[in-house]
């Protein structure tokens, strides 16, 4: 919203030499966020009134005319100016030389002695942009000063025949939703004079004398619509031209100005911090006020000319046979103020939050007077409100008088108890002492009572804080400290415990398989928690198990995802254009509908979806054709590092994005925890990918309990050398590694330490249907130094168990 | 005989004194003292053959000969083991590495850098580092925040709603009752995590984004307390002493609020586009906790109180690195990922 500083004047003095910036800085470091200072005058100095009284064409330019201004100079001045709209009589701002005016709104230009097309030219006749008052005028061309019904005499100071030195805040309205009575420059000022230590002057108006020359009755049938309404039946109304300071007032905070009526029930709004509205008296139908819930389907026609249908939840303002406005939101355009206007209804009412913007919101109608209900505002500022109108319409409207009671119905009061306040309270609180005095100057100064009592005061809370705002004693603590200043406030380091807290596994865990990945040539990649079709399709899950987002940015977000394996897949799709060779590792949350993960409240009656956290891993380079080993080489690595065992059984499950017979389960301190596999060859082959990928999925949290049971012993290191021997031995195709290894490690008269496998060779070299597997013995004793002979003859007697348990033969 | 001892010694002596290289010693070695045909070899053993006298004379000469060129060898070896060819062990130092045994770095998330080293500051200071769902309840997401149903403050976070009625969390102070319900007071804990908006995705906001929440419950916990700790997490950050203002700020789960601001980094307070002329930039919303949220955590608030923090991770990575799009963090692009 936007602030008046001379607005704020009427009701609290402000240093005049006070720079803004400093007092727009004072406001966000006591009240609230102001976003942008704008100096009305930035373009005005040697800006005169000048009055047109002699127009003739340019000499050398068609389209620019030669204009003989009387600027006070003694003789009129000469001026080139190339508007259309310049005419003989006309009051116009005249920028002398010397002056800074904007050029097309980028940068400031200094007004020269110059010639254009040959001919002298003294000054620049200005149009709004020029002089930055496109917010006060509206011309196309040059500024048309007889607009504002302001008496001119030539050569006065432009600035000062208009009051144009103004200086408006730009006030962030999300940092005062929690403040009503900050809605408006009544209550704005009340702040300032708090922080700037200034009075604050807040005035009486008398409410208008009672009349009963016009029936008017009012009925609101629930008291949850509004917390107040009032209204009154004014005559004596001329629908005119606002005078220049009710015009800029409302201009200058962005509105139109419409009519004298109008722009008064806006400019009320925006100075006591509450709406009002004016219908026309004769185009209402009746007296008879009713302010009820809409009908279903019932239509109203709001002052933008749209056709609104409204349903139950909506409040009306009716009267028998029409609807008048739409509460809390617009009036009806049948009522409209108009040229014809003689008697008006002024209403005055503090519709209800709840109902004012479930409105607005189904509508898209969030009015002003919408987002100012919103806040909830005090039903006492109604009568402000209408006081104020009435006080200032009779200085537009002499004529104007009441001609019916004040109706006032007043269902809700909004009341706080008093709280018990204290300075050591504050200073609890704090973390310093503040003085008693200074709390006292606070505390009234924003409008609070004070009771003395043992200990400390009873503090009393003013209407308008007790809406919503200020209800405990934290409260008060934020008042008195936001005053004091933040920044006055020392740094102090809290005392704590320095117990540890317990050790938390599972970071600990998530830490060291990032950084084994990490060091294992894996990058971390960060995958959206949504998935949709495109994902789904990756997995056997029906989509009935994925849990659907009513409001997803888009409908490839419109689930939560179970795995972390198609957003890899899409990693390794995004990116293997750039780089052949890929490893990606992510850790991330899966959502499962059907397990139970935390509650949902305190009483445990219900649960969230399970909610564990998993490692995707997927890896591809060009000459890998089997990169299932390069991921199980990959964790090997990491199961050492963090000192679990995993163990891994063939299982041929389809999930669809895996590749069955590459297929094992992760089995981690007798659970299962995942998977490790290949993507599937024709589904890769489908989205393009050239290569083949291996992938792995994890589950975390299943192995933090194995990961804090860790406990990793010393294997005293031999003191006796090991031999190495080799071997080579062909066997069908068909007999695996393990067969193999398992039988050589049994073997050997116990002196097998291991069998490291370097090569499996299957082609020319061997038959077909066989293949050779060539691996390094360890031959190592406990008690002595093997000599080769010992070794060799163990060697002897694994041949013979493998030739007899396995068909092997020695590779010659 | 004696002429071919005088032979080989001058032979020996001269053919020694030419080596320069290992081979060539090796060769030098064998046909002096090689065990099948070396030269001083071969008369040693024909020395049984001669007679007595003979034996005798000859016999020291050969042993004489022997050590001299033994030892001449045995010199040249020191020599030749001292030797470097210093012209042949120039090579081109700029070629690029080439990393032996082993894989070249993959790189973490530079999210999780900053993450990591932001929770290592807390954890030096005894701070749990916490985890909750991110798919959470209305309850603990806004209700037990003090945000009742039809609260404005719901709308300032637009919420992506699931069909049961639970939603995507939208802060991660959606831990903050979990925890005081599960660990009580004292605590002291910071709650990294992911949270949603409702948000179209552009340079600057993103549906999915970081922040990591902080909170510190105990007996008389004050706004000077959380000041210094907001000094302390910005320091540690940004690696030096910022320049911060504290102003009001409005929150409902606190009370006072405050939004921490520090000078900006890029013009260093002057006003620039980043910091769109102010020479401040938002950067910590924070406050005391306020009395409804630590009772919804069964906390005793006459003898507790606390103050909560949260840091937007995002912004916070793309000021320290550089950034200029926040989509790049979920792109996943290698070029990207590779740098940090």
């Amino acid at each position: 919203m936007i602030i008046s500083l001379n607005w704020l004047k009427n009701y609290v003095d402000i240093p005049k030499d006070i720079d803004p910036s400093k007092l727009a800085s004072l406001f966000l470091l006591h009240t609230a966020e102001i976003e942008k200072v704008v100096r009305e005058d930035a373009c005005l100095d040697k800006v005169v009134v000048a009055r047109i009284e002699r127009i003739e064409p340019h000499p050398n330019a068609d389209k620019l005319k030669l204009c003989f201004v009387e600027a006070g100079q003694g003789r009129p001045i000469q001026i080139v100016c190339g508007a259309s709209n310049v005419y003989v009589g006309m009051w116009a701002p005249l920028a002398l030389v010397g002056a800074r005016v904007s050029w097309h709104g980028e940068k400031m230009v200094t007004i020269e002695h110059s010639k254009i097309r040959g001919v002298e030219s003294e000054g620049m006749l200005s149009a709004p942009e020029e002089l930055l008052l496109s917010g006060l005028f509206k011309d196309d061309g040059i500024i048309d000063l007889g607009k504002t019904g302001v008496p001119f005499t030539p050569g006065q100071n432009f600035r000062d025949a208009l009051s144009l030195d103004d200086v408006y805040l730009e006030l962030d309205n999300k940092s005062v939703t929690h403040r009503p009575d900050l809605w408006g420059h009544y209550g704005l000022a009340r702040d300032v004079a708090t922080f700037l230590g200034s009075i604050y002057r807040d005035e009486a108006m008398p409410l208008p004398a009672l009349a009963n020359d016009f029936p008017l009755s009012v009925k609101v049938d629930d008291s949850s619509i509004c917390s107040r309404y009032m209204s009154v039946a004014i005559d004596g109304i001329t629908v005119g031209e606002s005078p220049w300071w009710l015009k800029k007032a409302v201009m200058g905070l962005g509105y139109r100005s419409i009519n004298n009526i109008v722009d008064l029930t806006n400019y009320v709004m925006w100075d006591v911090g509450h709406p009002l509205h004016a219908y026309d008296l004769d185009k209402t139908g009746s007296g008879d006020i009713h302010v009820r819930w809409a009908k279903s389907g019932e239509k109203i026609v709001t002052l933008d000319g749209k056709e609104r249908e409204l349903n139950e939840s909506m409040v009306v303002v009716a009267t028998p046979d029409r609807l008048l406005l739409l509460g809390g939101i617009m009036g009806g355009k049948d009522s409209e103020i108009g040229a014809s206007t003689r008697r008006i209804i002024l209403e005055s009412a503090t519709f209800d939050p709840a109902i004012t913007r479930r409105t607005g919101v189904a509508l898209g109608l969030r009015t002003d007077a919408c987002i100012m209900y919103e806040k909830t505002l005090d039903p006492e500022r109604a009568t402000r409100a209408m006081m104020k109108f009435i006080t200032l319409l009779g200085t537009i409207c002499p004529g104007a008088r009441a001609i019916s009671n004040t109706a006032d119905i007043y269902n809700h009061h909004y009341k706080v108890d008093p709280i018990f306040f204290s300075p050591e309270f504050l200073a609890s609180r704090v973390g310093i002492q503040i003085e008693k005095d200074f709390i006292l100057k606070v505390l009234h100064s924003m409008g609070f009572g004070t009771i003395e009592v043992t200990g400390g005061w009873r503090v009393t809370v003013p209407s308008w804080r007790a809406t919503k705002d200020i209800s405990i004693s934290e409260d008060l603590v934020e008042e008195i400290s936001r005053m004091y200043g933040y920044d006055n406030i020392p740094l102090r380091f809290p005392e704590a415990s320095i117990q540890p807290p317990a050790d938390d596994w599972q970071r600990i865990l998530l830490r060291k398989t990032r950084d084994a990945f990490v060091s294992l040539g894996y990058s971390e990649v960060y995958n959206y928690s949504f998935c949709g079709k495109q994902e789904m399709a990756l997995g056997k899950d029906p989509e009935e198990s994925y849990l659907r987002i009513e409001n997803p940015v888009s409908k490839e977000h419109s689930f939560v995802r179970r795995s972390l394996i198609p957003g890899l897949i899409a990693n390794i799709e995004k990116n293997y254009r750039t780089s052949a060779s890929l490893s990606f590792f992510e850790i991330g949350k899966t959502f499962i509908r059907e397990s139970r993960g935390d509650r949902t409240d305190k009483t445990g009656l219900e649960s969230l979806p399970l909610q564990e956290t998993y490692l995707g891993l997927a890896v591809t380079s060009p000459e890998n054709e089997t990169p299932f080993f390069a991921l199980k080489g990959a964790l090997a690595e990491y199961w050492k590092s963090i000192g679990v065992e995993a163990e891994y059984r063939e299982d041929s499950a389809e999930f669809v994005w895996n590749n069955p017979p590459r297929t094992v389960s992760i089995w981690v301190g007798g659970k299962q925890v995942g998977y490790l596999s290949e993507f599937h060859p024709v589904i890769a082959r489908r989205l393009g990918i050239p290569t083949r990928v291996g992938l792995a999925h994890i589950n975390m949290d299943a192995c933090v309990e194995s990961f804090s049971r860790v406990s990793r012993r010393y294997k005293a290191v031999s003191l006796y050398p090991t031999v190495e021997l080799d071997l080579a031995i062909v066997v069908d195709a068909s007999v695996t590694w393990k067969q193999v290894s398992d039988t050589v490690l049994a073997s050997g008269s116990g002196l097998v330490r291991d069998a490291l496998l370097f090569d499996v060779y299957s082609g020319d070299k061997v038959e077909s249907g066989k293949k050779s597997f060539a691996f390094h013995v360890h031959y190592l004793s406990s008690e002595k130094t093997l000599t080769l002979d010992e070794a060799k003859s163990a060697e002897k007697e694994i041949l013979e168990k493998l030739e007899k348990g396995l068909g092997a033969v020695l590779r010659t | 005989m004696k002429d071919q001892l005088k032979k080989i010694h001058a032979d020996g002596i001269e053919k020694i004194s030419k080596i320069t290289s290992s081979p060539s010693w090796d060769s030098a070695h064998l046909e002096f003292f090689g065990k099948k045909e070396g030269r001083l070899s071969g008369i040693s053993k024909g020395l049984k053959d001669l007679s007595v006298e003979e034996k005798k004379e000859l016999g020291s000469l050969v042993k004489s000969v022997w050590s001299e060129l033994e030892d001449l060898l045995t010199r040249k070896k020191k020599e030749l083991d001292n030797k470097i060819d210093w012209a042949a062990e120039k090579i081109d130092l700029t070629l690029p590495g080439k990393i032996s045994g082993g894989q070249s770095l993959g790189a973490l998330h530079p999210l999780t850098q900053i993450r990591q080293q932001i929770e290592d500051i807390f954890i030096s200071m005894g701070f749990m580092v916490l985890d909750g769902p991110e798919l959470e309840s209305d309850y603990y997401n806004f209700e037990a925040l003090n945000i009742p149903p039809l609260h404005p403050a719901r709308d300032m976070q637009d919420t992506m709603w699931m069909e049961d009625g639970n939603l995507m969390r939208t802060q991660t102070s959606a831990i903050q009752v979990r925890a005081l319900e599960k660990y009580g007071a004292p605590l002291r804990a910071i709650i990294p995590g992911r949270v949603f908006r409702y948000e179209n995705v552009d340079a600057c906001h993103e549906h999915t984004f970081y922040q990591i929440e902080g909170m510190m419950v105990g007996k008389n916990i004050t706004i000077a307390n959380l000041i210094a700790m907001m000094r302390e997490l910005l320091g540690g950050v940004f690696k030096k002493d910022v320049k911060v203002r504290l102003r009001p700020g409005y929150f409902p789960f606190v009370e006072p609020g405050f939004e921490m601001d520090i000078n900006c980094l890029i013009c260093g307070g002057k006003g620039c586009s980043a910091c769109k002329h102010s020479g401040w930039l938002e950067i910590l919303p924070c406050g005391m906790i306020h009395p409804n949220v630590l009772s919804a955590g069964d906390v005793d608030t006459k003898e507790y109180g606390g103050f909560a923090f949260a840091l937007g991770l995002d912004r916070l990575v793309m000021m320290l690195y550089g950034i200029e799009d926040i989509r790049h963090f979920h792109a996943n692009d290698v070029r990207f990922l590779k740098q940090f």
